[in-house]
C-alpha cells in the first residue's frame, strides 16, 4: 500500500529525553484535553510510567494583580472573587481582611459570625466541586453528578442570601453586604442533613467502590517532608500528615467559638487527600450547625469605622443591608495590610499597599493552587499515565486560580 | 395463505427481524443507559427532544447530527484505513447476529453452516476489536496510539477467558449447534449449569466492549477518546458512539443463546405453519439479549474506570483462574450429565 513506516508509527515521534537517557514519548496533555483544565502538561512517558512532567500554566492568566491597581479598591471584590468562583467567600474574605488592616477598620460581631458561616459554606462548595471533578476524572459520572447536584442546592442558598448563585460579592471590608433572610437559615439546616446523607453515598459509590479505591490508593505519593519542601497547602498538605490549618493556627473569624478539628491523614496518597476533603465537608457541616445556634440574629452588618462613612439615612438599614455609597468616597491610606484565610484548596493570602488615592498601589495574591502545582508535579513523577487524572483531581488543582 | 412463497422465506424474515429489532434494541439501550444513569444521578436525562416519549428521539436526533456533520480526515492520518475501518468495524460487529438462529426455524443460514453459527460469531467478534487497534494506528495521533496499544493489551487479556467460557458450555452441551444448545436448556439455563463460565463471560464481554469499569482504551481521563480521538461525524457514530453497542448486541445475543437458554421454554412448530410461535421465540430471545445489555450499560452508573495494569492483572490472574474452575465444572458435568 505504499506505506512508509517512518511516517506512520511512533518511531519518528519518539524523542530522546528523560532521566537515564531513555527513549520516551512526549505527550502534550492539554489545554484542550477533556480532563486537563486550562493548563498544559508536557508529559514524558516511558511505556506506561511518567518519567518527567513539566507544567505550562498561564492559559487563563488575567493579570489580576495589575487589574487590582487600576480600579477603586471596593471594585476589586467582584474582581478577585473570579479567582476561584467555587470558593468566592474565602477569597473575598482574605482581600477584605487585608483592606481592613490597611484602613484600620473593625468588623462587627455579627459580620464575623456570618463570614464564618459563609466561609464554611464556601469550603463545602469548593470541596464538592473538586470531589465532583475528581470523580469524573477517574471515570465515575455518578460522583460528578452527585457533587454538582449537591453544590447546586448550596448555590441556591447563596442566591437566597446574596442574590447571586456563583458571584455573591458579599464580603466587604468591615463586614458583609446583606443579611440573609429567615428562609435561608431554615433551608440551610435541611440542606446540611441532605448533604451529610449524600456524602456517605458519594463515599460508598466512588471511594469505597473497589475500582475507585484502587485508583486512589498508593497513587501519587507525597511524603510529609516533600509536602513541606514543595510548600503544599490545604488538603495537599493535610493528606501528607502536615497538621496545619489557618483557621486554627492563624485564627480569624469565630472559629475559636466552635468545636471542630483539623482532619489530617498521614498516607500522602490520592486516597488520603480525597478523604481529607470528604471529612472536611462533614466538619464544615458541624461548624455551621453550631454557628446557627450561637450566632446573633440581629446587629449591624459592618463595623463602626466602615459604618461611619455610610450616609446617616442609609445607616438606618445597616441591620439588613449595606449601601455601597460610603465605600466609593473612601480612599486608601499610605499603609499596608495582609489577609490570610484557609480556603477549600488551601490558604489564600492577600497583601495590599495603599496609595492615598482610591486605587491601591499594589496587590499581591498568593493562591493555593499555584502552591500545590509543584507538589502535584512531584507526586506525579513515577506514577502511571492513568494515574495522572487521579492525582490531578486529588490536589484539586484549579488553573484559573493558579494563573490569577 | 395466498402470499407468495418468497415472502414467507425464513431467511427473509430472519434478516428483517434481526435488522429491525437490533436497531430498535440498540436505540433503546443507548436511551436506557442515559435514563438509568440519570435516575441514579438525581437528574432527568434525555428529555427535550420528544418529552412525551421521555426523550427517546434524542438518539435519532443525535444520529442525524452525526450523519450531517462534516467529515474531517486529519492530514497525518493514513487515509485508506481511516475511512475503511469504521464501516468494517460495524460490519464485523453486526455479522454474528445474522449467523445464529432466532428460533428453531428462523435462520439466515441452513443446516451445515448453521451448525457452526455460534463458533463463527465468536471468531468474528474477536476480529472486530482488532479493527480498533487498526483505527488507532490509522488515526496517527499519540493518544490514539496509546489507546490502540491498550486495546491490544486488553484483547489479549479477555480473549482466552471468553473463548474458555464458550468452550466450557459447548463441553457441557456436547454440541456446538445453536438449536441443539437451546434444546438442552429447556429446563435449566446454561448460567445455572456453569455459573463460573457465566461470570467469566460477563467480565470478558465488559472488557471486550469497553463497558465500565474497563473503559480503558478510550478512557477520557488521560487519552481523550483513545483510538477514536480524531474521529468525528459518521465515523464516530460507526465506532465509538454506535458500533460498540452493535458489538455489545452481538455478544449479548450469543450469550443469551448459550447462557440464558435462547428462546426456551418456547418451542414453536415448523416455520410457515407456526409463524407467530416462531416470532414469539425470536422476541423472547431478543428480550433476553436486551436484559443482558441492560446489565452491561448499567455498569456505567456505578463504576469508575479501572487502571490498565489492575485490569490486566485482574483478568490474567483471577478471570483466567475462574475460567479454569469453569472448565473443571464443565468437565465434571461432561461425564456426569
Amino acid at each position: 500500500m505504499g506505506l512508509k513506516m517512518e511516517q506512520y508509527g511512533l518511531v519518528l515521534k519518539e524523542v530522546e529525553a528523560g532521566p537515564g537517557g531513555k527513549k520516551t514519548l512526549e505527550l502534550l496533555f492539554g489545554p484542550q484535553h477533556p480532563s486537563s483544565g486550562h493548563i498544559r502538561f508536557f508529559v514524558e512517558v516511558d511505556g506506561d510510567i511518567i518519567v518527567d512532567i513539566r507544567p505550562d500554566p498561564g492559559f487563563v492568566h488575567r493579570t489580576m494583580e495589575k487589574l487590582g491597581e487600576t480600579r477603586h479598591f471596593i471594585m476589586n471584590v467582584p474582581l478577585f472573587e473570579r479567582l476561584s468562583l467555587p470558593d468566592a467567600i474565602n477569597v473575598t474574605w482574605a482581600y477584605s481582611m487585608a483592606v481592613e488592616r490597611m484602613l484600620g477598620y473593625d468588623v462587627s460581631e455579627r459580620a464575623e459570625y456570618l463570614r464564618t458561616l459563609f466561609g464554611e459554606m464556601s469550603r463545602i462548595s469548593v470541596h464538592l466541586y473538586d470531589l465532583a471533578l475528581h470523580a469524573i476524572m477517574i471515570g465515575s459520572s455518578t460522583g460528578f453528578m452527585y457533587g454538582f447536584g449537591l453544590r447546586d442546592l448550596l448555590v441556591n442558598l447563596w442566591a437566597i442570601a446574596t442574590g447571586a448563585r456563583t458571584t455573591p460579592t458579599w464580603v466587604l471590608p468591615g463586614g458583609v453586604r446583606r443579611a440573609p433572610p429567615k428562609v435561608f437559615y431554615e433551608r440551610l439546616a435541611g440542606f446540611l442533613d441532605f448533604l451529610e446523607r449524600k456524602m456517605d453515598e458519594f463515599y460508598r459509590l466512588v471511594v469505597k467502590n473497589p475500582v475507585g479505591y484502587y485508583r486512589l490508593k498508593d497513587v501519587g505519593h507525597l511524603s510529609k517532608e516533600e509536602a513541606a519542601a514543595y510548600l503544599a497547602t490545604g488538603p495537599g498538605a493535610r493528606g501528607s500528615g502536615i497538621d496545619w490549618d489557618a483557621r486554627r493556627d492563624m485564627p480569624y473569624g469565630v472559629y475559636k467559638q466552635v468545636e471542630w478539628e483539623v482532619k489530617v491523614h498521614d498516607e500522602g496518597d490520592s486516597l488520603a487527600r480525597t478523604l481529607v476533603r470528604i471529612e472536611e465537608v462533614k466538619e464544615s457541616a458541624k461548624i455551621i450547625r453550631q454557628l446557627l445556634k450561637i450566632m446573633p440574629m440581629d446587629g449591624p452588618l459592618i463595623g463602626h469605622n466602615a459604618a461611619h462613612k455610610i450616609p446617616p439615612k442609609d445607616r438606618e438599614f445597616l441591620n439588613e443591608q449595606v449601601r455601597m455609597s460610603g465605600y466609593y468616597v473612601t480612599t486608601t491610606n499610605l499603609a499596608e495590610g495582609t489577609g490570610l484565610t484557609e480556603g477549600g484548596r488551601g490558604r489564600y493570602f492577600f497583601q495590599v499597599f495603599g496609595s492615598g488615592t482610591e486605587r491601591l498601589f499594589r496587590v499581591r495574591i498568593s493562591t493555593p493552587s499555584w502552591q500545590n502545582l509543584r507538589a502535584f508535579m512531584k507526586a506525579t513523577i513515577g506514577a502511571r499515565l492513568m494515574d495522572l487524572p487521579a492525582i490531578y483531581g486529588s490536589f484539586g488543582f484549579f488553573p484559573p486560580e493558579a494563573d490569577r | 395463505m395466498g402470499l407468495p412463497s418468497w415472502l414467507l422465506s425464513p431467511r427473509l424474515w430472519d434478516f428483517l427481524v434481526d435488522g429491525v429489532v437490533s436497531t430498535l434494541i440498540i436505540l433503546t439501550i443507548v436511551w436506557a443507559e442515559r435514563k438509568i444513569a440519570a435516575r441514579v444521578q438525581m437528574r432527568v436525562g434525555p428529555f427535550h427532544v420528544s418529552p412525551r416519549l421521555g426523550g427517546y428521539l434524542q438518539l435519532v436526533a443525535d444520529a442525524i447530527r452525526f450523519v450531517m456533520q462534516e467529515v474531517i480526515i486529519t492530514a497525518d492520518s493514513y487515509r485508506v484505513l481511516f475511512v475503511a475501518l469504521p464501516p468494517l468495524f460495524v460490519a464485523l460487529a453486526l455479522t454474528p447476529s445474522f449467523l445464529v438462529p432466532l428460533s428453531p426455524h428462523l435462520a439466515l443460514l441452513s443446516r451445515p453452516a448453521l451448525h457452526y453459527g455460534i463458533l463463527m460469531g465468536i471468531a468474528i467478534l474477536f476480529y472486530t476489536f482488532i479493527m480498533v487497534v487498526g483505527i488507532g494506528w490509522a488515526v496517527n495521533n499519540r493518544f490514539a496510539y496509546i489507546g490502540a496499544a491498550r486495546e491490544a493489551l486488553i484483547i489479549t487479556a479477555y480473549e482466552i477467558p471468553v473463548a474458555t467460557a464458550f468452550a466450557d458450555m459447548f463441553m457441557i452441551y456436547k454440541t456446538i449447534d445453536p438449536i441443539e444448545i437451546v434444546a438442552k436448556q429447556m429446563y435449566i439455563v446454561g448460567a445455572i449449569y456453569n455459573p463460573a463460565a457465566f461470570i467469566v463471560y460477563i467480565i470478558g464481554v465488559a472488557m471486550a466492549t469497553s463497558r465500565f469499569p474497563f473503559e480503558i482504551a478510550d478512557y477520557e481521563g488521560d487519552v481523550a477518546t483513545g483510538p477514536y480521538s480524531d474521529f468525528s461525524s459518521i465515523f464516530l457514530a460507526l465506532t465509538y458512539a454506535g458500533g460498540i453497542y452493535i458489538a455489545l448486541f452481538s455478544y449479548s445475543l450469543l450469550g443469551a443463546l448459550v447462557f440464558l437458554g435462547g428462546w426456551a421454554p418456547i418451542t414453536p412448530g415448523p416455520w410457515p405453519a407456526d409463524i407467530w410461535g416462531n416470532l414469539a421465540a425470536a422476541a423472547f430471545l431478543l428480550f433476553k439479549t436486551f436484559v443482558l445489555m441492560l446489565f452491561f450499560v448499567f455498569l456505567r452508573s456505578v463504576m469508575p474506570v479501572a487502571r490498565l495494569d489492575h485490569a490486566l492483572s485482574f483478568s490474567w490472574r483471577w478471570v483466567l483462574t475462574l475460567g479454569v474452575i469453569a472448565t473443571a465444572i464443565a468437565a465434571t458435568e461432561y461425564f456426569v450429565l
